[in-house]
């Protein structure tokens, strides 16, 4: 049985764990190619951030979904996971609903977690999501939701069903996201964080943006995107407001902090409506598009 | 007594949670909303004013530029509507004075 064996620190914001994280995720996208039974192994772990956590959730859920569907011999349950040495850790793990997100289960499992309002990892590819059930557990989670994340969310999961997939994926993939919603930390920060792993958005507006420009880089074709009006279509028609949608909380609201957006191997943070750090990853491939809303609690 | 012939749509009636742009997008999607709701009281000419209140729909939801931009601007780029008929026949009655802003600003461009 292969390994993927996660580092201490599962990070995707700090360079220092980048490297180990991002192989972390390539051991268990190899097992997913491979259609190799596979140990999770997190005995090390000794944190794992909002992204990271969402990113490993999709990794692992695809992972699931994939064995049931090409009939692997023991089928989801091809994954092991290795829970943490830590028992604090291991205690993290269950307290936050990560462990019942990415424990062995296929599609049932991933139905139960819809329905528990209280765990805070969702997943669906619902061409139609059950948007009331979004909103009860994001007023659950946060109180008082933030003004326009509903929106923002919701025109994301627009994105990822129309943009995000290739067409000839298999139908439990097509259009999924990942979601995670943090409660509020002690210091009053939360985030919510929405990830599909599709083509990414560099990629899907590569024709667009190569007979515009010579040449781009990931990070600008992330910057790109993020223009009002601009849409992966040649005449644009009307499309591409729902990034507008997508800054609107971090726009108008006082408590928000920045908007962070990791797509192909680029990454971008949004903050006083502007872009306030871009960046490009040349060895590294987020897996598809990630987007989180990240908000201080604090006046600004 | 004003002579001005009004009709009232609730979106709450054809949706609580409006969503998307097509069909694909389920059946709330601003292309249904427009073709079957909207796009027969703009085009009766016996119509002058189209009341659309925004705010009936459920608790917390908020809508998406896809939607409102399919509904109402497609009513000229789908439905052959003039973009002067529109907005002079369009009362958009909501609290949130952004959907209005939104709303026209499309309009104004199409």
């Amino acid at each position: 049985m292969k390994s993927a064996v996660a580092p201490p620190n599962i990070c995707i914001y700090r360079g220092e764990h980048l490297q180990a994280t991002m192989s972390f995720f390539e051991e268990i996208e190899e097992a997913i190619r491979l259609r190799s039974p596979v140990m999770i192994d997190f005995s090390q772990c000794q944190s794992i951030n909002a992204a990271a956590a969402v990113i490993t959730f999709a990794k692992i859920t695809r992972y699931q979904l994939i064995a049931d569907y090409v009939g692997m011999p023991n089928g989801h349950q091809s994954l092991k996971i290795q829970l943490p040495n830590d028992k604090n850790v291991r205690a993290f793990f269950r307290s936050t609903g990560f462990h019942e997100a990415i424990r062995p289960g296929g599609k049932a499992k991933l139905k139960r977690l819809w329905d528990d309002e209280d765990n805070p990892f969702k997943t669906s590819n619902s061409a139609e999501p059950d948007l009331p059930a979004l909103i009860r557990h994001l007023k659950k989670r946060l109180g008082k939701v933030p003004g326009k994340l509903m929106s923002a969310l919701s025109e994301g999961y627009l994105n990822i069903n129309h943009h995000a997939y290739p067409r000839d994926l298999i139908e439990d993939l097509f259009g999924r996201w990942w979601q995670y919603t943090s409660s509020i930390r002690p210091n009053g920060t939360f985030s919510v964080v929405l990830y599909d792993c599709g083509i990414g958005i560099p990629l899907s507006l590569d024709g667009k943006l190569s007979r515009e420009k010579k040449w781009h880089t990931d990070d600008f074709a992330i910057e790109y995107a993020m223009e009002k009006g601009n849409s992966r279509h040649a005449d644009n028609h009307g499309r591409g407001n729902g990034f507008h949608n997508i800054k609107k909380p971090v726009d108008i609201n006082k408590e928000a902090k920045h908007l962070f957006i990791a797509s192909g191997k680029g990454t971008v943070i949004y903050k006083d409506q502007k872009i306030d750090k871009s960046e490009m990853y040349p060895n590294y491939s987020f897996g598809g598009t990630l987007i989180e809303w990240c908000f201080d609690g604090e006046d600004k | 007594m004003s002579n001005i012939r009004e009709v009232d749509i609730s979106v709450g009636a054809f949706s609580k949670t409006p969503y998307g742009r097509y069909e694909i997008d389920g059946k709330s999607n601003g292309s249904a909303f427009r073709d079957n709701i909207l796009a027969p009281a703009f085009k009766n000419p016996d119509i002058d004013k189209v009341n659309v209140y925004l705010d009936t729909v459920e608790e917390g939801y908020e809508y998406g530029s896809s939607f409102l931009e399919e509904a109402f601007v497609g009513l000229v780029r789908k439905c052959n509507i003039d973009a002067d008929t529109v907005r002079k026949k369009l009362n958009l009655i909501t609290i949130h004075n952004d959907y209005l802003i939104e709303v026209s600003e499309y309009l104004s461009k199409v």
